[in-house]
């Protein structure tokens, strides 16, 4: 197959993170790319390389920055920038302990729903934990704390709202990217099972009857041996 | 008993899918994504064509299929010879017999034909598996001369469909543009890390790359291009800072 | 210099990006028979520069025109990707945005070329050793982070198709040979209504005969090359150490009159994870599916489980956990994603 295993039924880590990685953020750049349209230059170099021509994303930011004025970019280039020691990024909003405490206060207060974080809070945190820690107004131990004890009442609340699996349909607001993917096998495994069992106690007449409308039946006719062997 | 042979080879197939999924996830698992440069040629991906598990399974069949037909036979002059004799009652029961022998027998058949399927089908998805990976290249045991040892795990066919597979791949692979220029056989780790700092560990000299010539000279820094320097990092030459 | 490829690629989608019916953007050819397409439409990177090579539509009656940024894209590939690896079954091949895909992926990689020969060559020019200067500490120089960030995001825009496409393949793999069937289903379908009238619009200008096969409108014609090429590969290696020592009545690769199916389709009804959208491009008022509630304003789909006649409500911005076969139309008009 080429598609590794490991990949067909989820996404990777790996392929999470890239996928966080496409999301805006916004950074105080410690350069400036803004030009004077009629600087004069004869530099190659300013005219060519020293412009962003991007094809994912808009390059307008990139090619307007000025030091130490907030703009809005593509994590991975305000990861990249970092690396270089080239930007410093501002954390979001939802990112501070006072957000975090508050986040945390609903989920205790609502047992049965979750608190509206963005959809990549968890793999979002860890990325800035890890590649920007000194960028954060708050003590970063605090925020990870923080982060863990959210993660952990989730958890719970997802394991406690397990008993309501069915074989219907299960509505899951603000669940985030990562939380999806770790129950993706697990929920959506008993579930399949659940519907089997329903089904088979209902009759499976009815399933026939959906295919039909799906417009996708088998076609029952046989491939005859003889008439697809080919390099005998 | 009929089946039982089959049911040997399941159990085989079992154990080579767990065997080399173990392997092909490390591949994944590895800064390549997926593509194994390392290959030695000494580890065993797909263990050996059961020739002879096979070839007894096939006279199974054999034997089943006779059985099947002595009994359709019999069946035909039981029914032409039916009208002759009156007796209704033990008639009935020798034809109510001979159906479930007749049945027992084809299922059998059956069950050996999709047991076999399935064995050469696990084969083939890991014969794929290995082109995908890059395990069956110019430079590993499968294509060189002097390694042919790793032909014998396959089956003739095996190694027939195994290099018309490849082909078939590295055809459309250079005759597709969008195929092509997105490297197909590439990476299947999304690219984290295109640049890395590195620190050189031994004197090597000028290397080459897109961006320059770069003079790796013992204890020097470089920011580089991670693909331009992979080779390097295994060989130990240089390190990822 | 690539100057607006945009207007260009606009040119090409113009029919398909006004017609309402969203099928037909993941389709090229709905307005038009598909010889016709193949040899106009297939752009190579040169063609692509030059205005005059791009065909004049006949269907002109659709003014509108709609640019189509390569920032539009590229979110559309990655939720493509998305969707194709959390559905159970082959989702439609996008044809033409994997065709501006690739345009602009070549060009970025000319552009690239371009600028990193104008770099060194300017870098020489300074000075005799900046080259190994340069190389020592190449994005402590200002000027060279954009190109190393072009160089970045190509290959995660490789990346993206990489794994988009080998998904595909892998399901193309798996469903090998329930494909071929719906397949020869149409053709078999094809020749009993050949001398049938069509009601469609779009068929009456077209001979039914060149109308698009199931296959042709679910893969690109790559993916349509390797699934028959694999299939009789496979067939061959099939035949040769098992199905040649069967009962004649027992050599088909695909049994259905045995007591098992043993051909390999995919489950509608699995189970998967969705977000709902909405209609694209917030068309609120022309989506005839879409239901509201008031106080507070609620917009919703609602589907209906057939064998309980249960209805479930998919409130635009929830998520959801349902299957695959209740949602699959939903998809396809991209009023929902998959997670």
């Amino acid at each position: 197959m080429s598609l590794p295993k490991k990949l067909q039924d989820t996404f990777s880590p790996k392929e999470l993170q890239f996928m966080v990685e496409n999301e805006p953020i916004k950074i105080f750049p410690r350069f400036t790319t803004r030009q004077r349209i009629n600087k004069h230059s004869d530099d190659i170099l300013d005219l060519y390389s020293n412009r962003w021509k991007m094809i994912t994303m808009p390059d307008t930011a990139l090619n307007n920055m000025v030091a130490m004025q907030s703009t809005t970019v593509t994590l991975w280039i305000a990861l990249l920038l970092k690396q270089q020691n080239k930007c410093n990024i501002i954390a979001p909003e939802w990112l501070t302990c006072k957000a975090l405490d508050r986040a945390i206060q609903f989920e205790q207060n609502n047992t049965r729903r979750f608190s509206p974080l963005p959809w990549d809070w968890l793999i979002l945190s860890e990325i800035l934990f890890k590649k920007a820690p000194d960028d954060f107004h708050d003590p970063i131990h605090e925020l990870r704390s923080r982060i863990q004890d959210l993660r952990e009442i989730r958890q719970l609340k997802v394991a406690k709202g397990i008993k309501y699996m069915n074989e219907s349909h299960l509505q899951l607001d603000n669940l985030s990217i990562l939380e999806i993917n770790e129950l993706r096998p697990f929920i959506s495994g008993i579930m399949d099972k659940l519907k089997e069992i329903h089904l088979a106690a209902v009759g499976p007449e009815i399933e026939g009857d959906k295919e039909e409308n799906d417009g996708e039946e088998i076609f029952n006719g046989t491939l005859r041996n003889d008439s697809s062997r080919q390099s005998l | 008993m009929y089946g039982d042979l089959a049911n040997k080879l399941i159990i085989e197939a079992k154990r080579t899918e767990q065997l080399t999924q173990k392997y092909l996830d490390a591949a994944l698992n590895s800064d390549n994504g997926g593509i194994r440069n390392d290959f030695n040629g000494n580890e065993t991906i797909i263990p050996m064509y059961n020739d002879e598990l096979i070839y007894n399974i096939l006279k199974e069949v054999n034997q089943l299929k006779q059985n099947t037909e002595y009994l359709q036979h019999i069946k035909q002059e039981e029914e032409e010879t039916k009208d002759q004799l009156k007796d209704v009652l033990s008639g009935h029961s020798n034809d109510k017999i001979r159906k479930c022998q007749y049945f027992v027998n084809l299922l059998c058949l059956e069950r050996n034909k999709r047991c076999l399927m399935a064995y050469q089908r696990m084969r083939s998805d890991i014969i794929d598996k290995m082109v995908w990976n890059g395990l069956i290249g110019s430079n590993n045991m499968y294509n060189n001369g002097s390694k042919r040892s790793g032909y014998n795990e396959l089956s003739h066919y095996e190694q027939e469909y195994m290099s018309q597979y490849k082909n078939l791949i590295d055809e459309m692979n250079s005759e597709s543009e969008l195929w092509s220029s997105i490297e197909i056989m590439g990476n299947m780790n999304p690219p984290s890390d295109i640049f890395i700092d590195i620190r050189v560990l031994k004197d090597i000299g000028e290397i080459q790359t897109e961006y320059g010539t770069f003079n790796f000279v013992k204890d020097s820094q470089f920011y580089v291009r991670q693909s331009d320097v992979e080779r390097l990092i295994q060989q130990g030459y240089v390190q990822k800072i | 210099m690539s100057l607006d490829i945009d207007d260009i690629l606009a040119e090409l989608d113009r029919d398909t990006t006004v017609v309402d019916n969203i099928s037909s953007d993941n389709f090229p050819n709905a307005n038009n028979n598909r010889h016709k397409l193949t040899k106009d439409y297939s752009l190579s990177p040169n063609s692509s520069l030059d205005t005059t090579t791009v065909p004049q539509h006949n269907n002109s009656s659709s003014g509108k025109k709609k640019v189509i940024s390569s920032i539009e894209d590229f979110s559309k590939l990655m939720t493509l990707w998305k969707n194709e690896r959390c559905s159970p079954d082959l989702l439609p091949y996008p044809h033409l945005l994997m065709k501006r895909m690739l345009i602009r992926i070549q060009e970025q990689m000319e552009h690239l070329e371009i600028l990193s020969m104008n770099f060194f060559e300017a870098q020489g020019n300074n000075s005799s050793d900046n080259r190994r200067n340069m190389s020592n500490a190449p994005v402590n120089n200002n000027k060279m982070l954009p190109l190393l960030c072009m160089e970045a995001e190509l290959e995660r825009v490789k990346f993206v198709i990489r794994s988009y496409l080998r998904c595909r393949l892998a399901k193309i793999d798996k469903y090998s040979i329930y494909l071929r069937q719906i397949n020869e289903q149409y053709l078999n379908e094809e020749i009993n209504e050949e001398n049938d009238d069509d009601a469609d619009d779009d068929d009456k200008e077209n001979p039914s005969s060149l109308r698009i096969s199931p296959l042709e409108k679910l893969l690109s014609p790559e993916e349509i090359r390797y699934h028959q090429s694999h299939f009789s590969l496979l067939l061959n290696l099939l035949n040769e150490s098992v199905l040649k020592y069967m009962p004649d009545e027992l050599q088909a690769v695909n049994d259905t009159e045995a007591s098992i199916n043993m051909i390999d389709e995919p489950d509608y009804n699995k189970f998967v994870f969705i977000k709902v959208k909405g209609p694209p491009n917030n068309l609120y008022d022309t989506d005839p599916l879409l239901k509201k509630r008031t106080h507070p304003d609620i917009y919703y789909y609602s589907i209906t489980i057939p064998e309980t006649k249960e209805d479930i409500d998919l409130i635009i911005g929830s998520i959801y956990i349902v299957r695959y076969s209740l949602i699959k139309n939903l998809l396809l008009d991209e009023k929902i994603e998959l997670l």
